[in-house]
């Protein structure tokens, strides 16, 4: 039809590609079939084609996804989850994927929840049962693979973080049918191993990779445990019953051995800052004593000082009022002294004519008779007159 | 007359003691005489010692000394 436009090839493909990466219902979808013509290409991309009775669809999955996806095989019956997106070089479209869920992993879910819930009312998980970390662990077991990265993070954490630290290994199968037992007889040979903490752990991996963490038998084991067990399985994400069993989840292997030994250059950094105060304290100690000892000395030599003042004072008016009764001073001067049988005469009256007498001087004695004598008439008091 | 047993309370409260009496009058020149000289005496003991006692209390506060020489404070 000429009201028709035409299009160039490139244009309905952008228009074509516009419609379908704009659709929601074309992205993050879930799409569950079978995998087929499987390719892991050596840039780490993966291809591959998913498929039913019906249809089949293009899929690709980037290295960075690919990585931490479950190896599939062609047969395998996945589920998918990613976007529809256009390839316009090819003119086709194709599924991005994401994430993929290995089928029968639904099942494998179910049990997980359904032992979780049946250990928890249990009490296999009680907070109660939760053993406590020793701070200073002189020995260390660490369960896990002998290969792999999580052995060689967990060694280098705990040298790093406490060289002193013994370590033990006990080697353990951590994925496929032995795993179990494997864990189990683990888990029992470290109780005699002296240690005085326990690492459980293993690097990352799928569910099933992990299955060996959600045995009942294994989280029994570590319950039974008479030393207290730090779990460090997979990644941040992955949750197994071996963590909620365990006295402490972490969340990596490397994250379990932080858990499981003090940092020593913290130590020692505390241990000076302590050290320190330490110092510091005893030194506005003794300043502080020495400011009370200063006072107290001050007032002690005021007080004593003052005490031999006021004894001064005492000796003082007590030698004055000596001195004012010093007659030796009074006899210097002239005056005398009149004695009758020794008794000093301060009236005329008390003398009559013949008395013998003794007159002193400052420089001697003279003894006479009294001849006449001639009182003196005193001054009458005001009471006494009539003036 | 020695003043080695007294304190200088002691000598104080004799001091007050022949003050008190001398004040009371005179009447026996002789025994005036004799109270007169011990309380020249006791001022002087006292004196000598609140002297001593002082340069002793000086010398400790400087650490010159580290025994107080004297009793009867």
């Amino acid at each position: 039809m000429d009201t028709q436009p035409t299009y160039q090839v490139g244009e309905l493909t952008a228009y074509i590609k516009h419609r379908l990466e704009r659709d929601p219902a074309l992205q993050q979808l879930r799409v569950a079939g079978e995998v087929s013509n499987l390719t892991y290409h050596g840039s780490g991309h993966v291809y591959f084609s998913l498929k039913d009775a019906q249809a089949q669809i293009s899929c690709v999955m980037f290295r960075s996804q690919a990585q931490s996806a479950p190896r599939m095989a062609a047969g395998d019956k996945v589920t998918l989850i990613g976007d529809i997106n256009v390839y316009p070089p090819r003119g086709s479209y194709q599924l991005v994927v994401q994430k993929v869920e290995k089928q029968g992993l639904g099942d494998l879910y179910q049990q997980f929840l359904e032992l979780k819930a049946r250990l928890q009312k249990e009490g296999l998980f009680d907070p109660a049962h939760k053993k406590a970390l020793p701070p200073f662990p002189r020995k260390v077991a660490v369960i896990t693979s002998p290969t792999g990265a999580a052995i060689r993070d967990i060694l280098r954490t705990l040298q790093r973080r406490f060289p002193p630290v013994q370590i033990v290994v006990i080697p353990a199968v951590v994925q496929g049918v032995q795993g179990k037992d494997s864990l189990v007889q683990a888990l029992d040979e470290a109780q005699r191993s002296e240690a005085e903490v326990i690492i459980l752990a293993r690097g990352g991996g799928s569910l099933e990779d992990l299955w060996n963490f959600n045995e009942e038998a294994v989280a029994r084991a570590i319950r039974a445990s008479q030393l207290p067990i730090i779990s460090g399985v997979g990644h941040e994400s992955d949750v197994t019953i071996a963590d909620f069993a365990a006295d402490l989840r972490a969340s990596t292997p490397t994250a379990a051995a932080e858990h499981a030994v003090p940092d020593q250059s913290a130590l020692l950094q505390q241990l000076s800052a302590f050290e320190q105060q330490l110092q510091r304290g005893l030194q506005h100690y003794i300043d502080f004593k020495r400011q009370v000892l200063d006072d107290y000395t001050h007032r002690l030599q005021q007080l004593t000082l003052s005490f031999l003042g006021q004894q001064r004072h005492q000796v003082e008016i007590l030698a004055t009022q000596l001195a004012g009764l010093d007659m030796t001073q009074l006899l210097e001067r002239g005056y005398t002294l009149s004695l009758k049988a020794g008794k000093l005469q301060t009236s005329s009256q008390d003398l009559q004519a013949g008395d013998e007498i003794e007159t002193i001087f400052a420089d001697g004695r003279v003894s006479s008779t009294v001849q006449t004598k001639k009182d003196f008439e005193r001054p009458a008091s005001p009471t006494d007159s009539a003036l | 007359m020695s003043d080695a047993p007294f304190s200088l309370e002691e000598k104080l409260g004799r001091l007050r003691e022949i003050v008190a009496q001398m004040q009371q009058g005179i009447s026996d020149f002789d025994q005036q005489m004799k109270l007169f000289q011990e309380g020249t005496t006791l001022v002087n003991s006292c004196r000598e010692f609140l002297d001593k006692t002082e340069t002793s209390v000086q010398q400790l506060i400087k650490g010159e000394i580290t025994d107080f020489p004297h009793t009867g404070l």
